[in-house]
């Protein structure tokens, strides 16, 4: 596929010169693939000239643009929040790309699916508390006001909605990162095999 | 009439956070509130599982300080095994954590704060960031990068990889300066 030549362009008359809209997220991950995405170093100076940052944790939108060429998704659906946001994500975006362990299989955060949502929340927040939370009746004890549930499974992306690419690795290498977006810049759908692989 | 702000996410954080404010009817900030909106229970999960994993599985707590969960976590199973670890071994570790702490203030200040000196608190949102730096500081964002990858380069030149590098164990670390 290519994004370098969209069919709608809405922000640069000559489409050659059209940065390319670039969409992060990370869901239940560690930010560890954010990371390896800034350990380009001075790779990112130079791809920052041809993409544009639409929505990022770097940046300070709030809101989710619809015209999105490329997403890079990391991080597990874990709760109800990530669900709704890679929705939305997907919904977004001509191009989704699974970032690393955690978004490709599951991975760390996936590894609550063992135990039942209570049992974790209970070794958290009362267990190995320094202070108990204060009891309110009829409220569980553990937080759930504002924040969002926990889903009783952790899953990959790719369960719960279609995704395009996979890069996996934990996190994948900067240079491995650097291949597929300077080749999806090129119009070409990089295969990253040899470049990076789980655990990495 | 009383209601309530949303920000939502909270962004340029190393995390995920929401924060909400509460007006009285008046308008006045009655409360404010801080939100954690991520929770994996890395307490309840590690149960059951060996002792020799737990530094790297620890790691994966944060992406930007690995090193802090790897040298916690190895010197806790140290305790556990009851070993002193040989004193190249707590230097090298130090050596690491200085890395550490170098390419994170690096992100920290440059990536993540910097925008909002550099642009002002009320500075256009499209471009208080670090591609924002980039175009308009370009020395300046290149100095934070570059700090951040001095850092980055210590670790891997100790441990192999920049982030989540295994090399930090029970009892010492795997490899040698070489």
């Amino acid at each position: 596929m290519s994004v370098s030549n969209p069919a709608s362009d809405s922000t640069s008359p000559d489409p050659a010169l059209r940065k390319v809209r670039l969409a992060t997220m990370w869901l239940d991950g560690c930010s560890g693939c954010h990371m390896s995405m800034l350990d380009m170093d001075e790779r990112l100076i130079e791809l920052a000239s041809k993409v544009e940052f639409v929505c990022s944790p770097y940046v300070d939108m709030k809101e989710l643009p619809s015209d999105i060429d490329v997403a890079l998704v990391e991080g597990a659906v874990s709760s109800e929040e990530d669900l709704h946001k890679i929705r939305q994500l997907r919904r977004s975006t001509k191009f989704l790309i699974s970032l690393g362990d955690c978004a490709v299989t599951g991975n760390v955060p996936a590894m609550r699916n063992g135990f039942p949502i209570d049992a974790v929340m209970a070794r958290a927040y009362r267990e190995t508390a320094s202070e108990p939370l204060p009891v309110v009746e009829g409220e569980p004890s553990y937080p759930s006001r504002y924040v969002p549930a926990l889903r009783r499974r952790v899953s990959p992306v790719h369960e719960v909605v279609p995704v395009d690419l996979y890069v996996p690795g934990c996190p994948p290498p900067a240079d491995a990162i650097h291949f597929v977006l300077t080749e999806l810049l090129a119009g070409r759908t990089p295969d990253v095999s040899r470049l990076t692989r789980f655990g990495c | 009439m009383a209601r309530e702000i949303t920000i939502n996410p909270v962004t340029r954080i190393e995390g995920h956070a929401k924060i909400t404010i509460q007006l009285d009817d008046a308008g006045k900030v009655a409360d404010a509130l801080f939100h954690v909106t991520q929770f994996r229970g890395f307490e309840k999960f590690v149960e059951g599982r060996p002792l020799r994993e737990m530094p790297s599985v620890m790691a994966r707590i944060c992406g930007i300080c690995p090193v802090s969960h790897l040298m916690a976590s190895s010197k806790a199973c140290d305790d556990l095994l009851a070993v002193e670890i040989p004193q190249v071994a707590a230097d090298l570790r130090r050596v690491m954590n200085l890395g550490q702490l170098v390419q994170s203030h690096a992100l920290s200040f440059f990536h993540l704060s910097s925008p909002d000196l550099m642009f002002g608190m009320d500075g256009d949102p499209h471009i208080r960031n670090v591609f924002g730096l980039i175009e308009r500081h370009p020395e300046f964002a290149k100095d934070g990068v570059l700090l951040r990858k001095f850092g980055q380069d210590i670790i891997e030149r100790l441990g192999g990889k920049r982030i989540h590098p295994a090399w930090c164990v029970p009892g010492g670390v795997s490899d040698p300066l070489s």
